[in-house]
């Protein structure tokens, strides 16, 4: 299932320097991010179907949202930066750091404050873009620890050896009798084809590389002390047995 | 002088396929900068301009101008930095993937900039070194002496192009598939073939400019331009050819290497499938220019000086060896004045008496025929005399009572039974303001009946003038004629013009104003107007119809006169195509010939606005018709001086 991204997850990030966490534009309701290429015609007398050749490409973003003087990074700063004449970082993504990531360099055009009487104040901006339009697909980079199903970490961690390992939608993906043989089972597993450990922390811990188009990244990875098979049938006939989902580790949306 | 590389604007073009990277280079003369300093390249960086003034394709010099623009601001050159200074502050070098597109300086003249706070937009306007050439008079020195002499023609670009272009590392590519019989095999047309540089100095003005002087080579048939790093001398009607075999000079070898370009043709079209050139925004339109009925040219003739020591470099202390030696005790006494160069050319200073009567002048003596006739171009700066004296006349050279005697007034000869200096002797007074006098006359021809004249050409000493209480001589000096570098051309024949006319055979009514030329096969080695090869130890005339081609040797052999009007003819012979409109291309060059399969036609650029960026061409493309195309009359019409 593809992942659907909503439009409060998007972000417009944007400052002088490098953007942090605390650069996203607070408040902003709508933003459109909009790039185009001028087209030449080359239609020749041969034929009555016109031709074309791509040329300049630019794009603009814009978007609107509510006035907040206490936001880090608000309608005031971008006036100011207007007024500064300063050229601006952007990335426009659903995720900090990681993921599916627009970038590049704006200049305000305008910046729009309507203050309604009975309604909070708004503001709205047009800006256009200076340079590359660039494109990043990263990976997103986490830890994940042996957990139950519900994301207990496991007892005993970290000796906590041998273990049964389940892939996110609970089949059993085999068994392990260290850290390697978790990584091992994990990366080789036929129904894993965006998720990547990388290493280890400790007997629990371990590095995930998630593709920057993962639909589930999982927090932990179930897994059960071979002496607790009685204990956790229940859990793992469910796990194993309709696939409905219940129990499965959840899913990273931020 | 050192040219520092200061300033750089670097960008890429926006071809949809083969984008180019270009840069632009400033180099200040004598510059200071340390490192190169990056400009901000405005929307449209850089826009080159290469076009004739009249639209004609046989325009013989196409020079280019480029408009650079940078954004200023902080930390970036004032436009005052390109504007007020001199026209050789900052040299311009254009790359286009590492070669040269153009060379030339920032033309300071006439620029404007936006009185605002910046960042603005401004524009750096350059000219090519074609400017140069117009500024540039033709080198004529000979160990710093007057150049006299025949030339090659490798030379004559030494002498005229490498001189002008000192700064660059300059090549030159001719493009010309005639080559005269007379050259010996190994020879080229730059080391085999001659001109003479009587052609290209003014007795007046002195040496002509290196634009004119290559204009009137030019006028062959060719076109010179700079394209793709090499300045190219190409004849109209050899871009016919899909490849072009040249002959390569450069200031280091004049005899020239023979080369071929492979890369000439450009494919037009559109962009699927791809070509070389794209036709843009449906721009594209044909305009048609009339086909020509009649082209006239007019050669004016000009003799080589037959004067010996007409420049008196040759000088014994007390006359000049060649000239007659004034009486002794005549009262003239002779001197030299001036270093021998161009700017300070000797001058017979000329002091004491001119009585002729006494002996007290000079000349010099020729033997003339009946039908001939002469040119006389003398200049002399005149101190306090009354001007510049001199007995022109003839005697015959049979005794008895045959003989007769004339002498020149105006142009005409007069008769007499004794030539008497009160009626003779011709009087050119000076200018009030300046005190030169200058004399050029064109003689009727000599008188017949009689055989065989002597000539006599005698340059009389001073005639004080006589006291003017508002022009008065200064104390403790006296009188003197100063006479500059003298010519005495003798002509063959009567004619002082050649006409010539191509008719085409078409029903056509066009007929544009006759134009002036220089070079014709005269077949006169007396003249200089005439391409000289040298047979031993001696210059001629190329013989009649010795001009071959190399490209077709099916074509006739005929003179260089007929060859270039029959040019023009097969140039024009039907109406002709001009392909008009804005084009797609990051790799058409200006010497390149553009293939339209759509019109089944070839073409060469006559007018060329690039917007480098945009790779977006705005030109004007004529149709090219085969060598030998159309058929017409040609007819030589010599003109005398009183039936032209």
């Amino acid at each position: 299932m593809d992942k659907v991204v909503l439009g409060k997850d998007l972000m417009l990030y944007t400052g002088t320097g490098a953007l942090t966490a605390e650069s996203v534009i607070c408040l902003l309701k709508d933003c459109t991010l909009s790039i185009s290429a001028d087209l030449l015609e080359t239609t020749g007398p041969g034929g009555k179907f016109k031709r074309y050749v791509y040329s300049a490409i630019g794009y603009t973003i814009s978007g609107n949202g509510i006035v907040s003087y206490t936001a880090i990074n608000n309608l005031v700063q971008i006036q100011e930066q207007l007024i500064a004449w300063q050229k601006i970082n952007w990335k426009f993504t659903a995720f900090h750091s990681g993921g599916l990531i627009y970038s590049g360099v704006l200049l305000w055009n305008n910046v729009d404050n309507s203050s309604m009487f009975s309604d909070a104040a708004q503001f709205s901006f047009q800006a256009t873009g200076d340079g590359d339009f660039g494109i990043e697909k990263i990976p997103f980079l986490k830890t994940v620890y042996l957990a139950d199903q519900f994301g207990n970490r496991l007892p005993g961690c970290p000796d906590v050896y041998p273990v049964k390992v389940f892939w996110v939608d609970g089949s059993l993906m085999g068994i392990a009798y260290d850290q390697v043989d978790v990584i091992n089972l994990f990366n080789s597993y036929p129904s894993n084809t965006s998720l990547t450990l990388n290493g280890y922390t400790s007997g629990c811990d371990f590095n995930l590389s998630a593709a920057w188009n993962a639909t589930d990244v999982p927090d932990w990875i179930v897994a059960e002390k071979l002496n607790d098979d009685l204990a956790l049938s229940d859990a793992y006939i469910n796990i194993i047995g309709d696939g409905d989902g219940k129990g499965l580790s959840p899913i990273l949306n931020t | 002088m050192a040219y520092i590389l200061t300033y750089r604007i670097r960008y890429k073009d926006r071809h949809p396929v083969t984008p180019l990277n270009w840069e632009v280079q400033l180099l200040q003369k004598n510059g200071s900068a340390l490192q190169v300093t990056e400009l901000y390249a405005a929307e449209n960086p850089v826009s080159i301009d290469r076009a004739t003034s009249d639209s004609n394709a046989f325009s013989p010099i196409i020079g280019a101008n480029a408009t650079i623009s940078y954004v200023y601001d902080e930390g970036m050159p004032h436009p005052n930095t390109f504007i007020k200074i001199q026209e050789d502050e900052w040299m311009v070098v254009i790359l286009k993937n590492g070669v040269v597109e153009f060379k030339g300086f920032v033309r300071p003249d006439s620029n404007t900039y936006p009185l605002l706070h910046p960042p603005f937009a401004f524009e750096i306007n350059a000219t090519d070194y074609f400017q140069v050439l117009k500024a540039t008079p033709i080198n004529l020195d000979d160990n710093i002496l007057f150049l006299y002499d025949y030339i090659t023609w490798g030379d004559f670009f030494r002498r005229t192009l490498f001189t002008a272009l000192p700064y660059d590392d300059i090549v030159l590519n001719i493009v010309f598939t005639r080559r005269p019989d007379s050259l010996l095999p190994g020879q080229t047309l730059a080391n085999g073939l001659y001109l003479h540089t009587d052609i290209f100095y003014d007795f007046e003005k002195g040496p002509v400019k290196c634009y004119d002087a290559l204009s009137a080579f030019l006028g062959l048939g060719m076109r010179m331009f700079y394209s793709a790093g090499a300045y190219w001398i190409v004849r109209i009607e050899d871009m016919d050819q899909d490849v072009f075999t040249y002959l390569q000079i450069s200031p280091s070898d004049l005899t020239g290497v023979e080369k071929t370009e492979g890369n000439i043709l450009r494919q037009l079209g559109t962009s699927d499938p791809g070509k070389d050139v794209y036709y843009t925004g449906r721009s594209q339109r044909i305009r048609v220019e009339t086909a020509l009925k009649e082209q006239e040219f007019n050669y004016k003739l000009k003799g080589i000086n037959r004067l010996a020591n007409f420049d008196w470099r040759d000088f014994n202390g007390s006359s000049f060896p060649g000239w007659r030696v004034p009486n002794p005790g005549s009262g003239l006494t002779l001197s030299r004045i001036g270093v021998g160069t161009i700017a300070d050319p000797y001058r017979a200073e000329m002091n004491g008496s001119g009585n002729p009567e006494v002996g007290a002048f000079i000349g010099q003596t020729f033997i003339v025929s009946p039908g001939q006739h002469i040119e006389i171009n003398i200049k002399s700066y005149c101190y306090y005399t009354v001007g510049l004296k001199m007995i022109v006349s003839l005697l015959s050279t049979s005794s008895g009572p045959e003989a007769r005697q004339f002498y020149l007034s105006g142009s005409k000869w007069e008769q007499t039974n004794l030539i008497e200096s009160d009626t003779a002797t011709i009087t050119v007074s000076p200018n009030k303001k300046t005190r030169f006098s200058s004399f050029s006359v064109t003689s009727d021809p000599i008188p017949g009946g009689t055989g065989d004249f002597y000539l006599f050409f005698n340059i009389l000493g001073p005639t004080p003038a006589d006291p003017d209480p508002e022009d008065q001589i200064p104390s403790g000096t006296t009188p003197y004629n100063q006479i500059y570098p003298t010519f005495l051309r003798i002509y063959d024949t009567p004619y002082v013009q050649i006409n010539t006319k191509i008719t085409n055979d078409g029903i056509y009514s066009y007929t544009p104003d006759p134009e002036e030329k220089t070079f014709i096969d005269s077949r006169d080695s007396s003249i200089s107007n005439t391409i000289y090869y040298k047979q031993v130890d001696q210059f001629k005339a190329l013989p009649d119809k010795d001009w071959a081609s190399i490209k077709k040797p099916s074509l006739p052999k005929q003179p260089i006169d007929e060859i270039m009007s029959r040019d023009r003819l097969a140039a024009a012979n039907m109406p002709v195509d001009n392909l008009e409109g804005t084009f797609l291309s990051n790799t058409l060059q200006f010497h390149n010939v553009v293939v339209c399969e759509d019109l089944n036609k070839r073409f060469m650029v006559l007018r060329d606005k690039y917007n480098t960026k945009e790779c977006l061409h705005d030109l004007t493309l004529v149709e090219i018709f085969d060598e030998g195309s159309g058929s017409g009359q040609y007819t030589v019409t010599p003109k005398t001086a009183d039936n032209g």
